[in-house]
Order: structure tokens, then C-alpha cells, then sequence
């Protein structure tokens, strides 16, 4: 399955943490993606949070955890490829993308993060902006990715 | 999750002690924030709503009383034993009911440690 199929992004991880941005370039790029449970699901995500502290963070921790795993995945995933949830894969450079600013602006490969995440990992700090706009779908993964870093960034 | 610089001191998420006085919730007819609101942005990175520290509030109160092990503890100590002590003492002993202690037990996933380390803390 593509990445760009409406599927894909209703169902993934990625979807749940596009920016509106991010949402209005897929619209311009592929019109096939203006249905209204594509919408429906983006409102839903954005006007209600939960009361219970308890609540709003099972909603941030799991997307946390699977960002940790897609980078993971990135560095040590065999043959370049690694899973991005949904049984969908995407192949790429054995590399991390990382950003405490939330943008796509830095490289962290072979860092090492608290042993309670069981990940090995070193830092090395390089530009991807050519790699990210040469791949489409996969700078919007990794837009999406280091976007919403900030957990594991505070633990860098 | 801290950040501390010369000039504007420590940071919150990103937020100066008065962009925190600010923008936190406070309790009615108070001027500084409550610390259930500090807890939640700590927690999440977001500036909860007065309706979520409200429930945070009635959360931490539910669970304030102590297990009567522990109170038991306390009076055991001798008066002269330094109160960091016995606090310590205290939490050390709340081990006995942590729900983090027994999903390990249990074998819980890795992926799943927050839930009841979530619980401990708030319990704490």
C-alpha cells in the first residue's frame, strides 16, 4: 500500500501528528485525498483532549514509544527498510532524524539513549534537507517524526 | 525537559517561571499557579485547561491518604529521627503497594512501564 493512500494516513501514526501545513500540501498534491473522513478525522484530533491526565498521556506516550521504535528501526532495521506501523514498510538510509526544535534539521545516528529504552545510538549532526525534499512521503514521515520527538529529546 | 540559562533562569517545556504565571491555571481567587498545572505541563508539554487541573486536583486528593503500614512506621520512628528520614522511610515502605512493583511482576511490556509508573507517581 502506498503511502499516500487515505488508509494508510487515517490509520498511522503519521497521520495523527500531521500539521495542518503538512495536511494542505497533500490537498494540493493529491486532490484524491479530499474525503471527508480524512477531515472528520483531523477535527477530532485537534478539538477535544481528554480531562484526565491519565487519558492525555496514553495518547502521547504510544506515539512517543513509536517514535523512538521508527527511529530505532531507521539506525539497526535490516536492509534498509523498517516497519512504520499498519504492516507498511518504507526503505531508506540507515540513518535517525532528530530535531529539539521540532524541525527536520538534524541528523542523530549512533546515539546513545538511558538504557531503559534499550536503543544504542551515537550523536553526529549533519544537514538532510537534500534527501527530505528529494523523497515526498518519506520527508513527511520524517517531518512528522521529529516533530513530535520531544520526549525522547529531552533525553538526549 | 528543564533548561536553565543566565539571563531568563529556569524553563518549563520551554516556558519562563512568568510565562508559567501567566498562563497556568490558578485557583480561584489566587495568583500564582497551581502546581497540578505545573505537574501536567511537565508531564505532557501542555498548558492544561482549568477543567483538567480541577480533575488533577480531585485525582491527587483521592489518593492522599496513606496506608496504615506506613502511618504505622512513622509513629515506630523515635521522635528524635530526622524528619528527611523518616520521609524517606515513608516512601521507601510505599514500594509495598506499587503498581509499577507488580505489572513488573507480572511481566508487563516495556512499552507499557508508563501506565503504572504513571500510577506510583501519582500516588506519591
Amino acid at each position: 500500500m502506498s503511502f499516500c493512500q487515505p488508509r494508510f494516513l487515517l490509520n498511522s501514526v503519521c497521520f495523527q501528528q500531521l500539521s495542518w501545513v503538512v495536511y494542505s500540501s497533500l490537498l494540493q498534491t493529491r486532490p484524491s485525498l479530499r474525503c471527508p473522513a480524512f477531515a472528520a478525522a483531523r477535527l477530532s484530533s485537534t478539538s477535544s483532549k481528554p480531562v484526565s491526565l491519565k487519558d492525555r498521556l496514553a495518547e502521547i506516550i504510544p506515539k512517543e514509544i513509536e517514535n523512538v521504535c521508527i527511529n530505532s528501526h531507521l539506525r539497526t532495521g535490516l536492509h534498509n527498510s523498517f516497519d512504520v506501523g499498519e504492516g507498511h514498510s518504507c526503505s531508506t538510509r540507515q540513518k535517525i532524524f532528530w530535531s529539539r526544535s521540532g524541525g527536520p534539521t538534524v541528523w542523530v545516528s549512533n546515539t546513545q539513549l538511558p538504557a531503559i529504552f534499550g536503543f544504542k545510538f551515537n550523536v553526529e549532526v549533519c544537514a538532510v534537507f537534500p534527501l527530505l525534499f528529494g523523497m515526498a512521503p518519506f520527508s513527511m514521515l520524517v517531518r512528522v517524526v521529529s516533530r513530535r520527538s520531544t520526549l525522547c529529546s529531552s533525553l538526549l | 525537559m528543564f533548561i536553565v540559562t543566565l539571563e531568563e533562569g529556569i524553563r518549563f517545556r520551554g516556558k519562563t517561571i512568568p510565562e508559567c504565571q501567566a498562563l497556568l491555571p490558578k485557583a480561584p481567587g489566587g495568583s500564582e499557579p497551581l502546581p497540578e498545572g505545573l505537574f501536567w505541563l511537565l508531564l505532557t508539554g501542555e498548558v492544561p485547561s482549568q477543567e483538567q487541573v480541577t480533575e488533577l486536583s480531585r485525582d491527587w486528593a483521592a489518593r492522599a491518604a496513606l496506608p496504615e503500614f506506613v502511618v504505622e512506621i512513622l509513629d515506630r520512628c523515635p521522635p528524635t529521627l530526622h524528619p528527611m528520614s523518616q520521609f524517606s522511610l515513608a516512601v521507601t515502605a510505599l514500594n509495598h503497594n506499587s503498581a509499577f512493583a507488580k505489572a513488573y511482576q507480572d511481566g508487563v511490556s516495556k512499552k507499557d512501564y508508563w501506565g503504572p509508573t504513571f500510577e506510583d507517581a501519582m500516588d506519591l
